[in-house]
């Protein structure tokens, strides 16, 4: 345990280990010495001014009359499982096929190619007459034009 | 798991109501921030003052602290307001927020600019321990020593030690072990193992 307490100071100690090295520096007073002695070696290797000695002892003294904490855990980022990483792509591609779509249709191209459809549709004599009954609201009207007369000319031809 | 992440770990325990967890931040960074203040506060007593009074105000706020930045820039914040406040109270200049930034606080160059932070009986303990310390490292195999070295002063990974020391990283993890606990041994009959001889 001592060992993987020294590799987890460094940072060398992942997941699992690192959480049972936790878990029993709670419960060992001797661990949490050799933690602070590991700290002291380094500090002194690097030289660090030392504080005086019942530093540690008179903090914990202080401690020991402080409220103890009791603060909702912070939420941490679930780990997210393949499948539901994978719905969440697709998700994603998706929204993003939809979002692409729409902002085409707003480039200034998109009225025209409006306008086709709009032609296209035209093909009933029903449709036709009340297209041409409500042309004076028609928004392509402002373009010049107007594809709905077009559309009931070429209808009325094919009628004929 | 990373010293950030390390820190994390504690933070949250101390946040749950792990008294323990915090005094191990404690442990951990106690020298790094005396070192810290001794750029703004000259007299020993009063930097351990300000340092105790640092630790139990990011104590108080602790379930405030989300993570955003590390444990020790955020420490090392409330540390520099507390010795403002400290000077401001006595009628002394407080550093202004050019003096300082908590951000480099970490890594910064302190051989001209550190105060002596020592007082007689410090001196003689940092004096005892630093011989300790060096003694029980010229007596340890050189593989060790250059392991630990390594780790401590460069502060390398245990990746490029093995890369440097052409073994496993297996290997450099029981050899920094190794080293530490014969360091450790010669320093324990030093400071002994009640509250009252801990540092």
């Amino acid at each position: 345990m001592k060992e993987q307490l020294s590799a987890l100071m460094d940072g060398e100690l992942d997941g699992d280990d690192a959480r049972i090295v936790f878990g029993k520096l709670k419960q060992t007073e001797t661990l949490r010495e050799d933690w602070e002695i590991y700290h002291l070696i380094g500090d002194g290797l690097r030289q660090t001014p030392l504080l005086d000695s019942g530093f540690s002892a008179r903090f914990a003294e202080r401690l020991a009359a402080e409220p103890t904490i009791l603060a909702p855990q912070l939420r941490k980022p679930r780990a997210f499982s393949p499948k539901v990483a994978l719905s969440m792509a697709a998700s994603l591609a998706a929204v993003s096929v939809v979002a692409w779509t729409a902002f085409q249709l707003n480039l200034p191209d998109a009225p025209k190619l409006a306008m086709n459809q709009e032609a296209v549709h035209l093909s009933s004599a029903s449709v036709s007459g009340y297209v041409n009954a409500h042309q004076e609201y028609s928004t392509s009207a402002y373009y010049g034009a107007s594809p709905y007369s077009r559309a009931s000319v070429d209808v009325r031809r094919g009628d004929q | 798991m990373s010293d950030r992440e390390i820190d994390q770990q504690l933070v949250e325990r101390a946040q749950s109501g792990d008294k323990r967890a915090f005094e191990m931040l404690v442990a951990k960074y106690q020298r790094k921030l005396a070192r810290l203040l001794s750029r703004f506060i000259r007299d020993p007593a009063e930097i351990e003052d300000v340092s105790q009074e640092a630790f139990i105000k990011a104590y108080r706020a602790l379930p405030s602290f989300r993570g955003d930045s590390a444990f020790y820039t955020w420490l090392y914040r409330i540390g520099i307001n507390t010795a403002k406040n400290f000077l401001v109270a006595q009628g002394r200049r407080a550093p202004t927020s050019t003096d300082f930034n908590a951000e480099e606080a970490e890594t910064f160059d302190d051989a001209d600019q550190l105060r002596d932070i020592n007082t007689p009986e410090n001196v003689l303990m940092s004096k005892q321990i630093g011989e300790t310390v060096n003694r029980a490292m010229d007596t340890l195999p050189e593989e060790l020593r250059m392991a630990l070295t390594l780790r401590e002063i460069e502060g390398m990974s245990y990746e490029d030690i093995a890369g440097i020391m052409n073994c496993p990283i297996g290997t450099v993890r029981s050899r920094i072990f190794r080293a530490r606990e014969a360091v450790a041994e010669r320093l324990r009959p030093l400071l002994g193992t009640s509250k009252d001889k801990r540092w």
